[in-house]
Protein backbone atom coordinates (compact mmCIF):
# COMPACT_ATOMS: atom_id res chain seq x y z
CA UNK A 1 0.00 0.00 0.00
CA UNK A 2 1.18 3.59 -1.00
CA UNK A 3 0.31 6.90 1.06
CA UNK A 4 -2.72 6.48 3.16
CA UNK A 5 -5.31 8.61 1.40
CA UNK A 6 -7.46 11.49 4.10
CA UNK A 7 -10.92 9.54 3.26
CA UNK A 8 -9.42 6.18 4.08
CA UNK A 9 -10.55 6.13 7.87
CA UNK A 10 -14.00 7.75 6.55
CA UNK A 11 -14.60 4.97 4.23
CA UNK A 12 -13.39 2.44 7.30
CA UNK A 13 -16.18 3.65 9.53
CA UNK A 14 -18.78 3.59 7.07
CA UNK A 15 -17.87 0.15 5.40
CA UNK A 16 -18.31 -1.10 9.12
CA UNK A 17 -21.98 -0.16 8.73
CA UNK A 18 -21.96 -2.39 5.95
CA UNK A 19 -23.28 -6.47 6.91
CA UNK A 20 -21.65 -7.54 3.71
CA UNK A 21 -18.06 -6.05 4.44
CA UNK A 22 -15.30 -7.26 5.84
CA UNK A 23 -15.67 -4.29 7.11
CA UNK A 24 -18.21 -5.47 9.74
CA UNK A 25 -16.86 -8.69 10.69
CA UNK A 26 -13.42 -6.87 11.78
CA UNK A 27 -15.39 -4.20 13.93
CA UNK A 28 -17.55 -7.10 15.40
CA UNK A 29 -14.29 -8.90 16.10
CA UNK A 30 -13.19 -5.99 18.24
CA UNK A 31 -16.27 -5.59 20.33
CA UNK A 32 -17.24 -8.94 21.08
CA UNK A 33 -12.76 -9.72 21.75
CA UNK A 34 -12.93 -6.79 23.38
CA UNK A 35 -9.56 -5.75 21.45
CA UNK A 36 -8.36 -2.46 19.76
CA UNK A 37 -8.41 -1.93 15.88
CA UNK A 38 -4.46 -2.13 16.52
CA UNK A 39 -4.79 -5.67 18.39
CA UNK A 40 -6.62 -6.95 15.48
CA UNK A 41 -4.27 -5.81 13.46
CA UNK A 42 -1.65 -7.46 14.77
CA UNK A 43 -2.98 -10.45 15.44
CA UNK A 44 -3.88 -10.48 11.63
CA UNK A 45 -0.32 -9.71 11.19
CA UNK A 46 -0.60 -5.89 9.18
CA UNK A 47 -0.26 -2.90 10.43
CA UNK A 48 -3.87 -0.67 11.03
CA UNK A 49 -3.89 1.55 7.49
CA UNK A 50 -3.78 -2.14 6.23
CA UNK A 51 -6.49 -2.92 8.57
CA UNK A 52 -8.55 -0.09 7.25
CA UNK A 53 -8.00 -1.35 3.86
CA UNK A 54 -9.30 -4.92 4.34
CA UNK A 55 -12.17 -3.19 5.73
CA UNK A 56 -13.30 -1.90 2.68
CA UNK A 57 -13.34 -5.88 1.24
CA UNK A 58 -16.45 -7.65 0.61
CA UNK A 59 -16.73 -10.15 2.89
CA UNK A 60 -16.30 -13.92 2.14
CA UNK A 61 -18.98 -16.03 0.20
CA UNK A 62 -19.91 -19.02 2.17
CA UNK A 63 -20.27 -20.80 -1.33
CA UNK A 64 -16.23 -19.95 -2.12
CA UNK A 65 -14.62 -18.96 1.56
CA UNK A 66 -11.79 -20.30 1.21
CA UNK A 67 -11.47 -18.76 -2.35
CA UNK A 68 -12.17 -15.66 -1.55
CA UNK A 69 -10.33 -15.56 1.72
CA UNK A 70 -7.22 -16.69 0.07
CA UNK A 71 -7.41 -14.01 -2.37
CA UNK A 72 -7.43 -11.23 0.58
CA UNK A 73 -4.76 -12.62 2.40
CA UNK A 74 -2.73 -12.63 -0.75
CA UNK A 75 -3.35 -9.12 -1.52
CA UNK A 76 -2.77 -7.44 1.93
CA UNK A 77 0.07 -10.42 2.91
CA UNK A 78 -1.89 -11.45 5.93
CA UNK A 79 -2.34 -14.69 7.54
CA UNK A 80 -5.36 -16.26 6.19
CA UNK A 81 -5.69 -18.94 8.66
CA UNK A 82 -6.12 -15.92 11.58
CA UNK A 83 -8.41 -14.71 9.06
CA UNK A 84 -10.39 -17.55 8.44
CA UNK A 85 -10.53 -17.99 12.21
CA UNK A 86 -11.67 -14.74 13.13
CA UNK A 87 -14.43 -14.91 10.57
CA UNK A 88 -15.81 -18.47 11.34
CA UNK A 89 -15.61 -16.79 14.92
CA UNK A 90 -17.69 -13.44 14.33
CA UNK A 91 -19.94 -15.62 12.04
CA UNK A 92 -20.80 -18.43 15.20
CA UNK A 93 -21.40 -14.83 17.23
CA UNK A 94 -23.99 -13.98 14.91
CA UNK A 95 -25.40 -16.88 14.62
CA UNK A 96 -25.73 -17.49 18.10
CA UNK A 97 -26.98 -14.59 18.74
CA UNK A 98 -29.53 -14.79 16.23
CA UNK A 99 -30.90 -18.05 17.55
CA UNK A 100 -30.58 -16.40 21.57
CA UNK A 101 -32.81 -13.97 20.80
CA UNK A 102 -35.48 -16.07 18.39
CA UNK A 103 -35.79 -18.20 21.40
CA UNK A 104 -36.53 -14.90 23.87
CA UNK A 105 -39.17 -13.61 21.47
CA UNK A 106 -40.40 -17.55 21.44
CA UNK A 107 -40.64 -17.51 25.28
CA UNK A 108 -42.07 -14.09 25.36
CA UNK A 109 -44.83 -14.97 23.33
CA UNK A 110 -45.23 -18.54 25.06
CA UNK A 111 -45.25 -16.70 28.42
CA UNK A 112 -48.19 -14.03 26.82
CA UNK A 113 -50.52 -16.31 25.77
CA UNK A 114 -50.32 -18.24 28.93
CA UNK A 115 -51.34 -14.90 30.46
CA UNK A 116 -54.23 -14.44 28.81
CA UNK A 117 -55.10 -17.74 29.49
CA UNK A 118 -55.05 -17.21 32.77
CA UNK A 119 -56.86 -14.25 32.78
CA UNK A 120 -59.31 -15.93 30.20
CA UNK B 1 -7.21 12.32 -10.28
CA UNK B 2 -9.36 11.55 -13.44
CA UNK B 3 -11.66 8.85 -13.59
CA UNK B 4 -10.78 5.43 -15.13
CA UNK B 5 -11.45 4.88 -18.73
CA UNK B 6 -14.52 3.42 -19.83
CA UNK B 7 -12.73 -0.12 -20.57
CA UNK B 8 -10.82 0.24 -17.08
CA UNK B 9 -14.19 0.71 -15.10
CA UNK B 10 -16.10 -1.62 -17.09
CA UNK B 11 -13.38 -4.52 -16.28
CA UNK B 12 -13.55 -3.10 -12.47
CA UNK B 13 -17.79 -3.56 -12.88
CA UNK B 14 -17.51 -6.86 -14.21
CA UNK B 15 -15.06 -7.71 -11.10
CA UNK B 16 -17.57 -6.11 -8.37
CA UNK B 17 -20.70 -8.21 -9.99
CA UNK B 18 -18.28 -10.93 -9.61
CA UNK B 19 -18.04 -11.19 -5.90
CA UNK B 20 -14.67 -10.14 -6.01
CA UNK B 21 -13.98 -9.33 -2.49
CA UNK B 22 -11.20 -7.34 -2.73
CA UNK B 23 -12.80 -5.30 -6.29
CA UNK B 24 -14.14 -2.84 -3.65
CA UNK B 25 -10.68 -1.47 -2.36
CA UNK B 26 -9.79 -0.96 -6.11
CA UNK B 27 -13.00 0.58 -6.53
CA UNK B 28 -12.19 2.81 -3.84
CA UNK B 29 -8.96 3.81 -4.87
CA UNK B 30 -9.97 4.65 -8.74
CA UNK B 31 -13.48 6.48 -7.63
CA UNK B 32 -12.99 8.87 -4.28
CA UNK B 33 -10.00 10.66 -5.20
CA UNK B 34 -11.95 12.52 -8.16
CA UNK B 35 -15.20 12.23 -6.40
CA UNK B 36 -14.00 14.29 -3.84
CA UNK B 37 -12.63 17.02 -5.88
CA UNK B 38 -15.97 16.93 -7.89
CA UNK B 39 -17.87 17.97 -4.79
CA UNK B 40 -15.31 19.97 -3.69
CA UNK B 41 -15.23 21.93 -6.77
CA UNK B 42 -18.78 21.80 -7.79
CA UNK B 43 -20.70 22.13 -5.15
CA UNK B 44 -18.42 24.15 -2.81
CA UNK B 45 -18.39 20.94 -0.11
CA UNK B 46 -16.50 20.85 3.12
CA UNK B 47 -13.91 17.90 3.41
CA UNK B 48 -15.81 15.74 5.63
CA UNK B 49 -18.97 16.40 3.34
CA UNK B 50 -17.23 15.27 0.02
CA UNK B 51 -15.32 12.15 1.83
CA UNK B 52 -18.61 10.93 3.27
CA UNK B 53 -20.76 11.47 -0.05
CA UNK B 54 -18.15 9.80 -2.02
CA UNK B 55 -18.10 6.64 0.41
CA UNK B 56 -21.69 6.43 0.57
CA UNK B 57 -22.01 6.64 -3.51
CA UNK B 58 -19.16 4.34 -3.76
CA UNK B 59 -20.92 2.07 -1.18
CA UNK B 60 -24.29 2.79 -2.89
CA UNK B 61 -22.91 1.31 -5.80
CA UNK B 62 -20.50 -1.85 -4.42
CA UNK B 63 -23.92 -2.52 -2.55
CA UNK B 64 -26.16 -3.00 -5.19
CA UNK B 65 -23.61 -3.07 -8.69
CA UNK B 66 -26.65 -4.50 -10.93
CA UNK B 67 -28.56 -1.33 -11.10
CA UNK B 68 -26.13 -0.12 -12.63
CA UNK B 69 -27.73 0.09 -16.08
CA UNK B 70 -24.38 0.56 -18.76
CA UNK B 71 -26.33 1.33 -21.76
CA UNK B 72 -27.57 4.43 -19.97
CA UNK B 73 -24.12 6.01 -19.89
CA UNK B 74 -20.47 5.72 -18.06
CA UNK B 75 -20.47 4.06 -14.51
CA UNK B 76 -18.24 7.03 -13.75
CA UNK B 77 -21.42 8.97 -14.23
CA UNK B 78 -23.49 6.80 -12.65
CA UNK B 79 -21.50 6.96 -9.33
CA UNK B 80 -21.01 10.98 -9.64
CA UNK B 81 -24.73 11.51 -9.93
CA UNK B 82 -25.21 9.44 -6.44
CA UNK B 83 -22.63 11.66 -5.18
CA UNK B 84 -23.65 14.36 -5.87
CA UNK B 85 -27.21 14.01 -4.73
CA UNK B 86 -25.80 12.54 -1.23
CA UNK B 87 -23.60 15.89 -1.16
CA UNK B 88 -26.70 17.63 -1.87
CA UNK B 89 -28.73 16.48 1.15
CA UNK B 90 -25.93 17.18 3.34
CA UNK B 91 -25.46 20.67 2.09
CA UNK B 92 -29.54 20.91 2.48
CA UNK B 93 -29.18 19.46 5.87
CA UNK B 94 -26.47 22.01 6.77
CA UNK B 95 -27.82 25.19 5.42
CA UNK B 96 -31.10 24.09 7.57
CA UNK B 97 -28.98 23.49 10.58
CA UNK B 98 -27.29 27.25 10.12
CA UNK B 99 -30.61 28.78 9.52
CA UNK B 100 -32.02 26.70 12.65
CA UNK B 101 -29.11 28.78 14.53
CA UNK B 102 -29.47 31.78 13.16
CA UNK B 103 -33.13 31.94 14.11
CA UNK B 104 -32.32 30.65 17.36
CA UNK B 105 -29.61 33.59 17.70
CA UNK B 106 -32.58 36.51 16.47
CA UNK B 107 -35.11 34.98 18.94
CA UNK B 108 -32.27 35.06 21.77
CA UNK B 109 -31.96 39.03 20.57
CA UNK B 110 -35.80 39.40 20.26
CA UNK B 111 -36.31 38.60 24.11
CA UNK B 112 -33.49 40.18 25.60
CA UNK B 113 -35.35 43.44 24.09
CA UNK B 114 -38.60 42.17 25.60
CA UNK B 115 -38.08 41.06 29.25
CA UNK B 116 -40.92 39.55 29.45
CA UNK B 117 -39.77 37.25 27.48
CA UNK B 118 -36.80 36.41 29.11
CA UNK B 119 -38.27 34.71 32.11
CA UNK B 120 -39.37 32.18 30.01
CA UNK B 121 -35.85 31.01 28.38
CA UNK B 122 -35.04 28.38 30.32
CA UNK B 123 -32.90 26.60 28.02
CA UNK B 124 -30.67 29.76 28.31
CA UNK B 125 -31.33 29.62 32.02
CA UNK B 126 -29.41 26.24 32.53
CA UNK B 127 -26.74 27.06 29.95
CA UNK B 128 -26.01 30.74 31.70
CA UNK B 129 -26.25 28.82 35.15
CA UNK B 130 -22.55 27.53 35.00
CA UNK B 131 -21.24 30.73 34.64
CA UNK B 132 -23.44 32.64 36.95
CA UNK B 133 -22.34 29.83 39.17
CA UNK B 134 -18.64 31.12 39.05
CA UNK B 135 -19.68 34.88 39.08
CA UNK B 136 -21.93 34.47 41.77
CA UNK B 137 -19.79 32.62 44.39
CA UNK B 138 -23.21 34.16 47.58
CA UNK B 139 -25.44 30.87 47.66
CA UNK B 140 -28.45 33.64 49.15
CA UNK B 141 -27.67 35.51 45.65
CA UNK B 142 -27.75 32.13 43.39
CA UNK B 143 -31.43 31.48 44.94
CA UNK B 144 -32.81 34.46 44.12
CA UNK B 145 -31.34 34.07 40.89
CA UNK B 146 -33.03 30.88 40.14
CA UNK B 147 -36.32 32.56 40.97
CA UNK B 148 -35.59 35.41 38.77
CA UNK B 149 -35.10 33.06 36.07
CA UNK B 150 -37.84 30.55 37.12
CA UNK B 151 -40.27 33.44 36.43
CA UNK B 152 -40.57 34.46 40.44
CA UNK B 153 -41.79 38.07 41.20
CA UNK B 154 -42.97 38.17 44.48
CA UNK B 155 -40.74 40.04 47.18
CA UNK B 156 -41.43 37.45 49.26
CA UNK B 157 -40.12 34.83 47.50
CA UNK B 158 -37.11 36.57 47.13
CA UNK B 159 -36.99 38.22 50.73
CA UNK B 160 -36.75 34.45 51.75
CA UNK B 161 -34.06 33.51 49.69
CA UNK B 162 -31.87 35.96 50.80
CA UNK B 163 -33.07 34.99 54.06
CA UNK B 164 -34.56 38.49 55.47
CA UNK B 165 -37.42 37.58 56.81
CA UNK B 166 -36.64 38.83 60.13
CA UNK B 167 -36.59 42.85 58.48
CA UNK B 168 -39.59 44.94 57.61
CA UNK B 169 -41.53 44.59 55.01
CA UNK B 170 -40.58 47.92 53.29
CA UNK B 171 -36.35 47.13 54.26
CA UNK B 172 -37.19 43.77 52.26
CA UNK B 173 -38.19 45.50 48.94
CA UNK B 174 -35.33 47.84 49.17
CA UNK B 175 -32.64 45.62 49.94
CA UNK B 176 -34.47 42.74 47.32
CA UNK B 177 -34.33 45.70 44.51
CA UNK B 178 -30.88 46.21 45.35
CA UNK B 179 -29.76 42.55 45.36
CA UNK B 180 -31.67 42.44 42.44
CA UNK B 181 -30.50 45.60 40.55
CA UNK B 182 -26.74 44.35 41.44
CA UNK B 183 -27.34 40.55 40.16
CA UNK B 184 -28.79 42.23 36.65
CA UNK B 185 -25.23 44.06 36.78
CA UNK B 186 -23.81 40.92 37.08
CA UNK B 187 -25.72 38.57 34.73
CA UNK B 188 -24.70 41.81 32.09
CA UNK B 189 -21.04 41.52 32.46
CA UNK B 190 -21.43 38.06 31.79
CA UNK B 191 -22.80 39.11 28.66
CA UNK B 192 -26.26 37.33 29.27
CA UNK B 193 -28.28 40.66 28.77
CA UNK B 194 -30.96 38.99 31.23
CA UNK B 195 -34.08 42.07 31.35
CA UNK B 196 -36.13 41.22 34.07
CA UNK B 197 -39.49 43.23 35.53
CA UNK B 198 -39.49 45.71 38.09
CA UNK B 199 -41.05 43.87 41.33
CA UNK B 200 -44.66 44.46 41.67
Amino acid sequence: MTKTPSWLDHAARHSSERPWTLGAVLEEYSRVEGVTRAETASFLGCDVDSLAWLSLCRKPAPDQFLEDVSRIAERFQIDGLKLAQLIRRVDAIVVLRRTTTAEEETLLLAARDRDEETEE
Amino acid sequence: MTFPGRADEIALHERVLAGDPVAPVDVFKAWMDPLVNALRADLRCSDDEAYDSGIDAVLAYLEEPGKYDRGKGRLSSYVMDIAKKRAIDRLRTRTAAERRDDGYAAAVDLRTMNPKDVLEAEVEARELWQKVENAVPDERDRRMLKLILEGERSTDAFAEALELGVLSPLAQRRLVKQHRDRLMKVLERLGTRLGHDEDA
